[in-house]
């Protein structure tokens, strides 16, 4: 019995990339069993659209999108009581003059000493369109056009959200450091 | 930050709850599927008698190319050997405790039995921490974690020159010592030659401190 093409093209481009979804779904929301709903629903999204996807293009750009989309759905139908922080009201402040003393003279030696957890947790703190830009540039590494593409921002945003998001999450490691005595 | 980023990548999720909580509004996944890729389901009507021949002389080479290469001894680069650096320095996954050379050499037995064994490194007064070994490829390299006085950490690497070659770099004299050294960011390698083994030094101190600790080791 012949498969039929969405099913095959599907499973063969849409099930490989689940666990990218799953990881940035659960970086971007605290409940895990809402994250897990998010993935889920993603999934079903691109089945449902998967006619739609040119092949030779990005496949996990393209699945981004649709959980962009889908948590931009959620956000807004579920308006009152958010969590989420904007971007003009973020938690953490790069330029944080109060923040002075040691630098991170070997930082990726430090960095090394953080758990996931911790680096997850950290992410957590940061604005979303920080942290989306950083979950898709840094840890699924998608290219910058397509993750421009993805939240629908130029390329220059995307660098500059960047190279903000990094400064942004190694201050908020900053007290966990401390506080472990790691540096002084 | 973006390299530790991408770690995060490395840590594998179980996805079969989520693809369970979904499949009853999903088309069953063929049996098909489950092995082959679709687009080699249509390779069989490619084929036709001189591609047959063509493909199978490739694969050919490539299985003759690929025995010349498995013969010949691995090359470890000067990124590998920072990155076993970093591994020991944070005492993750299979690093097992030691504290001396003979307790350090008995446990890299215990890992692989062809790990090569470590000098007796007394005379440097480096305090031991842990040691694994690391393979690249199928080839053993053994790796003991010590620290200074200072709590600076430094890792030795020895690897069997017959195996795996050190990386190729540059030779200097330090001190009268001949040795050959290299830089990656923080981090200074200092490496030195002994029969068919060879041992590399690897930490964010001077070079001339490698060399000094290198030249303390006795085989």
């Amino acid at each position: 019995m012949d498969v039929p093409d969405a099913t095959r093209r599907f499973y063969n481009l849409i099930v490989p990339q689940a666990q990218s979804v799953l990881r940035v779904a659960r970086c971007l929301v605290n409940d895990p069993a809402e994250a897990d709903d998010l993935a889920q629903e993603t999934l079903i999204r691109a089945f449902k659209a998967i006619d739609s996807f040119q092949q030779g293009t990005d496949v996990r750009a393209w699945v981004m999108a649709i959980l962009r989309n889908l948590r931009i759905d959620r956000v807004r139908a579920a308006a009152a009581g958010i969590r989420t922080v904007s971007l003009d009201n973020s938690a953490v402040d790069p330029v944080d003059r109060s923040v002075s003393g040691p630098s991170w003279d070997h930082p990726r030696q430090l960095l090394e000493h953080f758990s996931d957890q911790d680096i997850i947790s950290a992410l957590c703190q940061l604005p979303e369109d920080i942290r989306w830009t950083l979950l898709l540039v840094d840890v699924e590494k998608i290219d910058q056009a397509q993750a421009a593409q993805v939240l629908d921002v130029p390329v220059g945003t995307i660098k500059s959200r960047a190279f903000r998001g990094r400064a942004m999450l190694r201050q908020a490691l900053l007290p966990l450091a401390r506080q472990r005595r790691w540096i002084s | 930050m973006s390299q530790r980023l991408a770690r995060l990548a490395d840590a594998p999720l179980e996805i079969a709850p989520l693809l369970a909580a979904i499949e009853h509004r999903l088309p069953r996944r063929p049996r098909s599927l489950a092995l082959v890729p679709g687009p080699l389901l249509g390779f069989w009507h490619w084929l036709t008698p001189l591609r047959t021949t063509a493909v199978f002389a490739i694969f050919g080479l490539a299985l003759v190319i690929l025995l010349h290469l498995s013969s010949r001894p691995a090359l470890a680069s000067v990124q590998m050997l920072v990155d076993f650096h970093h591994h020991m320095s944070s005492a993750t996954g299979h690093c097992l405790p030691a504290d001396s050379a003979a307790s350090a050499n008995a446990a890299l037995a215990s890992q692989a039995f062809d790990a090569p064994p470590l000098p007796d490194f007394a005379a440097t007064n480096l305090t031991p921490t842990c040691c694994c070994v690391h393979h690249q490829g199928n080839c053993p390299v053994s790796c003991l974690c010590c620290c200074q006085a200072d709590g600076c950490r430094l890792t030795l690497v020895v690897g069997d020159d017959r195996r795996i070659r050190p990386p190729a770099v540059p030779s200097r004299n330090i001190a009268g010592l001949s040795c050959q050294v290299a830089s990656l960011r923080e981090d200074n390698l200092c490496l030195m030659r002994h029969g068919d083994r060879w041992v590399c030094l690897i930490g964010p101190v001077p070079l001339e401190r490698l060399a000094q600790l290198a030249a303390a080791l006795r085989w």
